[in-house]
């Protein structure tokens, strides 16, 4: 394996507010020019964590160090101005007093009381290339929610920091727009090649930007890997279920393959012959055909424009889901015949744990 | 409704009374006097005038911007407890402000007697003139300005600063550039009423024996000058018209109100003093000891001057005076708040013309000296109305001019934000306006109704001059035993009834100023 440049180390983080822990024991790595997303339910600590490493909250132990050099710990505390830090906040926080140009240029460091003139170039550079060089004279709350994103981002990118953190920067957006808006800096973010810790509690956002991705829950990093990864591995239910949708249903494993109530299927797993496990099947591997007398029959559905989700009661009373596509239209009640079409070994867990 | 229509033409009316005053009276006496106009110095009392109000004014920024900064932005000890204390300068009455100024640093006064009795003798500095007035008008409004200032302060969005901070400056930095800018409004809003203050002001100057013009006017109306006393108000008019038309315009409005708190809260460290937090806390100390500790000190010391006990002093207050105090008070506040909400729901629709013309004419009549306004009512009543003269009537209707914009300023913008959407939906309901304002408008309005009835209630118990001049005779409030037992030097007398005054006007001050967590109190204990 190559050395990486590693851009933020995070090692043994922890944080308590009183008796409620909130970051428990943390350690990660974040490469240089790598894009980070860190994701997890509300409440997981997600925030706290960003924080953290801003320095706007001290954490009770741990070391957190951006390109080699100490920002917090035992006996270290740098303070926030000195971190050399990008934040984009969640409501973007731009100064309301002060012009587009202004809330930019505000953190560029002025080396003598003139400006000199390639710091106006750079400014203008960043200006067209967030896309926002037209508006550089309005003001705040003259811009729509996405031309302040953009002048959040130009403005943390204008002091040149070594890390950026973006704190669910599309949550206050509409949903149809955050699709082009996620492109959008996600090509600027990879046009210059910066180190990027974005938090989101998205998981469809955080497969989209990550190029690797941390879930978080409880305080706990639960699995921290490439956004395929964590997609098709994922280390134990929580993952499962947080990234995608996700059902298990019970299985004997019997040399690679396993016996279910809705099929024999090719399974993936370390669990010895005859071992009951848990399998996960995403709704994309589960089938179903109208039948007259089928194992199962439709609870409820929901319709998705290309597709349908639907919810199936098993005989057995288990409860899983099927995507199906938007011709087969079945009513509330329609009895289907359920069979499972993986076109891939399924992974298998005991105990919540990947097995 | 027609009723209603008519009280507020009427009021209309009255606000237009001390115009009438100014410019027919007193704009007649002017050039007719033109021989006596140079006869006085109008320049010198121009310049006294204007250099204390600006002097005045600056001072209480300064101090007020520091004691915000060190009692928000600051880790510090006791700061619920400064916080609180600060306010406190505000009950004190500026003329027996200025007389406790002479009696503790003045020529014979207690620091000079203490030093004596210990064998020091010492010339005092003579506090008489501008110095004393500066200090004294400076330390008793500095919490106008620091009551705005800490206010708005709270509702910086603290996100910016985090922002600012990330962005690579430091503490002081980011408040100059950005915390500063955004609570400048709220420093000119509280400058500004500092500035009609000590404008208007007539207890601390006539004291400490300052020229200005308010003093100018009062010598005149007691010389029986009557034509002086008006020539000499429609100047002071004339100078401070800047002042006037910009605050009317812009600020008087926004001082009062009702604000609401952010929803997301950030809870940004506050910062950290470390080793100069002691100084910090000796400065807070220092300013409490000369503003509140002194004076109080002061009070306690005349009220014990006699040898008499607690119970006898008291005997020295005629209790018709606390009466007429409370009594004078409480009927002007419910007049204020009663007609502030005729005018608020009666006409509502924006941009009314009627509604402008009232609104300006409210907020001339609270830029307006009292002094002048008491002279306005006495005139108009002894040419065209002399049977309501020195009567109690005139009296609460000069107290109505002066105060009713401080009440209708809450109320007004309550209403605006709790806007019309309930007011419809209840109709829609099938309610009636009279079951609807009962039952859901009321209790909605209940904080701006009793932040207006509370300040109301405040500047109406301590009024002096309009008091001195409109009471019919043997009619005596607080205020006016107060400072007419001063005048006579019956010290015991003059600090019971200040005692007395201070209590009453206490508790409804820390009750104004805290009006907006009473509303969230009201609103957790409904849930």
């Amino acid at each position: 394996m190559k050395n990486k440049i590693k851009d933020l180390q995070v090692n043994n983080l922890s944080l308590n507010f009183g008796q409620n822990i909130i970051i428990d024991n943390i350690s990660f790595q974040l490469d240089k020019s790598d894009i980070l997303a860190l994701v997890g339910p509300s409440g997981s600590g997600k925030t706290s964590l960003i924080r953290c490493i801003t320095g706007l909250e001290t954490p009770d132990e741990g070391e957190i160090i951006i390109s080699d050099s100490i920002m917090f710990s035992d006996s270290m505390n740098v303070p926030i101005e000195k971190r050399d830090i990008g934040v984009v906040f969640q409501d973007f926080a731009l100064f309301p007093h002060m012009k587009v140009s202004e809330n930019i240029s505000y953190g560029i460091k002025k080396d003598n009381k003139s400006k000199t003139l390639s710091q106006i170039s750079s400014l203008t550079d960043l200006m067209l290339m967030c896309g926002i060089y037209h508006l550089r004279d309005r003001y705040p709350d003259e811009l729509s929610g996405g031309e302040q994103q953009r002048v959040a981002l130009a403005r943390s990118l204008g002091p040149k920091p070594k890390i950026l953190l973006m704190d669910e920067p599309f949550s206050n957006l509409d949903p149809g727009f955050r699709m082009q808006l996620r492109m959008e800096i996600r090509r600027i973010l990879k046009y210059l090649n910066i180190t990027c810790l974005f938090v989101t509690h998205d998981q469809q956002e955080a497969l989209y930007m990550g190029d690797r991705i941390l879930v978080l829950n409880e305080g706990k990093i639960q699995q921290i890997d490439r956004n395929i990864d964590v997609f098709q591995n994922p280390k134990n239910e929580f993952v499962a279920e947080f990234i995608g949708l996700a059902d298990f249903i019970d299985g004997k494993v019997l040399n690679d393959y396993a016996e279910t109530e809705i099929g024999k299927v090719e399974i993936k797993t370390k669990a010895k012959n005859g071992a009951s496990v848990d399998i996960m099947i995403r709704p994309d591997d589960v089938h179903i055909n109208k039948t007259k007398n089928g194992n199962g029959f439709v609870v409820s559905r929901e319709y998705r424009g290309m597709y349908y989700i639907y919810y199936i009661k098993l005989n057995s009373g288990k409860l899983v889901k099927s995507l199906s596509s938007h011709i087969n239209n079945y009513n509330i009640g329609t009895k289907v015949d359920v069979k499972l079409k993986p076109g891939h070994p399924l992974i298998c867990f005991q105990n919540k744990v990947i097995i | 409704m027609i009723v209603i229509k008519f009280l507020i033409y009427f009021f209309i009316f009255l606000f237009c009374i001390p115009f009438i005053y100014l410019f027919q009276f007193g704009l007649s006496n002017l050039f007719f006097s033109i021989n006596n106009l140079f006869s006085i110095n109008y320049f010198q009392l121009i310049l006294n005038t204007i250099i204390l109000v600006l002097s005045v004014t600056f001072t209480t920024i300064v101090i007020s911007l520091f004691l915000s900064w060190a009692t928000e932005m600051c880790k510090l000890k006791f700061v619920k407890f400064w916080r609180i204390l600060l306010i406190v300068p505000m009950v004190v009455p500026s003329y027996l402000a200025g007389y406790l100024f002479i009696l503790f640093y003045g020529p014979k006064g207690a620091i000079y007697q203490f030093l004596n009795n210990l064998g020091i003798n010492v010339n005092m500095p003579d506090l008489y003139g501008f110095w004393g007035a500066w200090l004294c008008l400076s330390l008793i409004c500095f919490p106008y300005v620091y009551i705005n200032l800490s206010t708005s302060l709270k509702l910086v969005d603290k996100k910016l600063e985090e922002a600012s901070r990330v962005l690579g400056h430091n503490h002081f930095q980011t408040f100059y550039r950005i915390i500063f800018p955004n609570i400048k409004n709220s420093l000119f809003a509280g400058s500004i009423l500092v500035a009609l203050y000590t404008l208007s002001d007539f207890g601390a100057v006539a004291a400490l024996q300052y020229n200005t013009f308010t003093l100018a006017i009062y010598t005149k109306y007691r010389s029986f000058d009557f034509s002086g006393a008006a020539s000499s108000a429609l100047i002071l008019i004339l100078i401070s018209m800047p002042i006037i038309f910009y605050s009317v315009k812009m600020f008087v409005l926004n001082s009062y109100k009702i604000s609401q708190r952010p929803s997301n809260f950030s809870n940004l460290k506050l910062f950290d003093l470390k080793k100069y937090e002691i100084l910090v806390q000796l400065v807070i100390f220092f300013i409490v000891l000369t503003s509140i500790l002194i004076p109080f000190l002061m009070i306690f010391t005349l009220i014990f001057k006699t040898h008499l006990g607690f119970v006898e002093t008291l005997d020295l207050i005629k209790w018709s005076a606390v009466f007429n105090t409370f009594g004078g008070a409480i009927i002007n506040s419910m007049l204020c708040v009663f007609i502030s909400l005729c005018l608020v729901l009666n006409i509502s629709k924006k941009n009314s013309k009627l509604r402008l013309i009232f609104e300006n004419l409210m907020y001339f009549g609270y830029t307006l000296p009292g002094l002048v306004i008491a002279l306005a009512f006495v005139y108009f009543s002894i040419n065209y109305f002399f049977s309501i003269y020195q009567t109690w009537v005139i009296l609460i209707l000069g107290y109505t001019v002066l105060f009713l914009s401080a009440g209708y300023a809450p109320i007004n913008t309550n209403v605006q934000l709790i806007g019309e959407k309930y007011t419809v939906a209840s109709k829609s309901l099938g309610k009636n306006f009279s079951s609807t304002f009962s039952n859901i408008l009321l209790p909605l309005y209940m904080p701006g109704i009793l932040k207006g009835f509370l300040n109301v209630f405040i500047l109406t118990a301590k009024e002096l001059p309009v008091t001195l001049i409109l009471a019919p005779l043997n009619f005596h409030t607080l205020s006016t035993v107060i400072w007419d037992n001063l005048e006579e030097a019956n010290f015991s007398a003059a600090g019971i009834g200040s005692f007395l005054l201070i209590l009453i006007i206490s508790i409804p001050t820390y009750l104004s100023v805290h009006a907006e967590d009473i509303k969230i109190k009201f609103s957790k204990t409904n849930r």
